[in-house]
């Protein structure tokens, strides 16, 4: 029992480690630039389950279907970033993300819809409406 | 799945849907690999039922001492975004090398001693005394390895619900029942069933080290698979 409570209390302190050090990038977050643009992002792993390939299609797809004409404009885009690639660090921490994540962004304003987007990760007509009532959100 | 989905949609009460995300967990292909090893080692008692139902037990509790030990660093105002980003990251990556030095050790063909996983690593036929404590640790390990799925369902979902307030912090202990309970009810079954055979030929010590030698190269296959897709 000892062993497993040495074992817990080591875990808990590098997670206290590792956690302590986020505190800061956090703010960075706030200070984001001021656009008007609205980008959707999908951030994922390099290994993916099926569901995480289904949402990034399904998403991508939704966004290009929805604001065809402003993507052409650039006014709209969707992306799709490796957190294992290093060159993703920059935005992963500017938009405080952690893992697989699906956001809307606009300027300073972030829409998290994770949870809805995996939820209905095969269910394109639900993707499509999650979205574009996240794109709305993010317009207000 | 689509039933469970349903639940979830319609589910007014957090604890219902903390019980829906653990099952989702549970069944979902992704953390199949580490259910399978875990069926195997809790069941590895096989002569005597009762032992392997309180290892799934254990096994259960392993788990809820991780995914509460979590969302209560969170609680406390740790970075979501560090946290989920160190275990989604790195908590597959870490786990194939860590399961093959287990099976390795299990089949005692080199013999180290680590200490604090000296009971997770008790050789092939011998009953040590840590067999509880080696399978609460590998709940929670097991637990710690988020797969892409299971890390959405624990982080984006069960987390922002559990931290919202001091009294969702029991959601993860719910979670952990619901993603253990498949394991447990398998193994129990499975200790049942090769444990009626093997009474009923008088060679139940056989079948036990038979089956910790195939627990045991499972745990080599399962992390030489997990290498496999996460590096090749």
């Amino acid at each position: 029992m000892k062993k497993i409570a040495f074992f817990v209390s080591i875990l808990t302190l590098v997670l206290y480690t590792i956690s302590c050090s986020g505190q800061g990038n956090q703010k960075v977050t706030a200070q984001t630039a001021n656009s008007s643009k609205v980008i959707v992002y999908y951030f994922h792993f390099s290994h993916r389950c099926s569901t995480c390939l289904a949402v990034e299609a399904n998403a991508r797809k939704a966004v290009e279907e929805l604001y065809a004409d402003k993507i052409k404009s650039g006014e709209y885009s969707f992306a799709a970033i490796n957190l294992d690639d290093a060159k993703s660090k920059d935005i992963a921490d500017k938009l405080g993300v952690g893992g697989q994540t699906l956001l809307v962004v606009r300027g300073n304003k972030k829409i998290d819809i994770t949870d809805k987007g995996f939820m209905n990760a095969n269910d394109f007509d639900k993707m499509k409406e999650e979205i574009k009532s996240a794109v709305e959100e993010a317009l207000l | 799945m689509e039933f469970l989905k349903n639940i979830l949609e319609n589910s007014q009460y957090s604890v219902i849907t903390a019980l829906v995300l653990g099952l989702m967990t549970a069944i979902s292909p992704c953390p199949l690999a580490t259910n399978i090893t875990a069926i195997g080692f809790i069941s590895r008692d096989i002569e005597n039922r009762k032992r392997v139902f309180i290892n799934g037990l254990i096994y259960t509790l392993g788990r809820a001492i991780s995914y509460t030990g979590i969302a209560v660093i969170l609680y406390f105002g740790a970075s979501r975004m560090n946290v989920s980003r160190f275990f989604q990251g790195w908590g597959e990556k870490l786990l194939a090398p860590l399961m093959i030095i287990i099976g390795i050790l299990m089949l005692g063909v080199i013999k180290i001693k680590f200490p604090g996983f000296s009971g997770l690593t008790d050789r092939i036929g011998k009953k040590g005394n840590g067999s509880y404590r080696s399978t609460l640790l590998l709940g929670i390990i097991f637990a710690l390895a988020f797969c892409p799925y299971s890390g959405v369902l624990y982080f984006a979902i069960l987390i922002p619900m559990t931290i919202a307030s001091a009294g969702g912090l029991y959601l993860p202990v719910v979670f952990a029942i619901a993603t253990g309970l498949p394991v447990v009810i398998f193994a129990w079954l499975i200790a049942f069933a090769i444990g009626s055979v093997g009474s009923l030929y008088n060679h139940i010590k056989t079948f036990e080290l038979w089956l910790r030698r195939v627990v045991a190269v499972l745990f080599i296959a399962i992390g030489v698979y997990y290498i496999i897709i996460m590096f090749l």
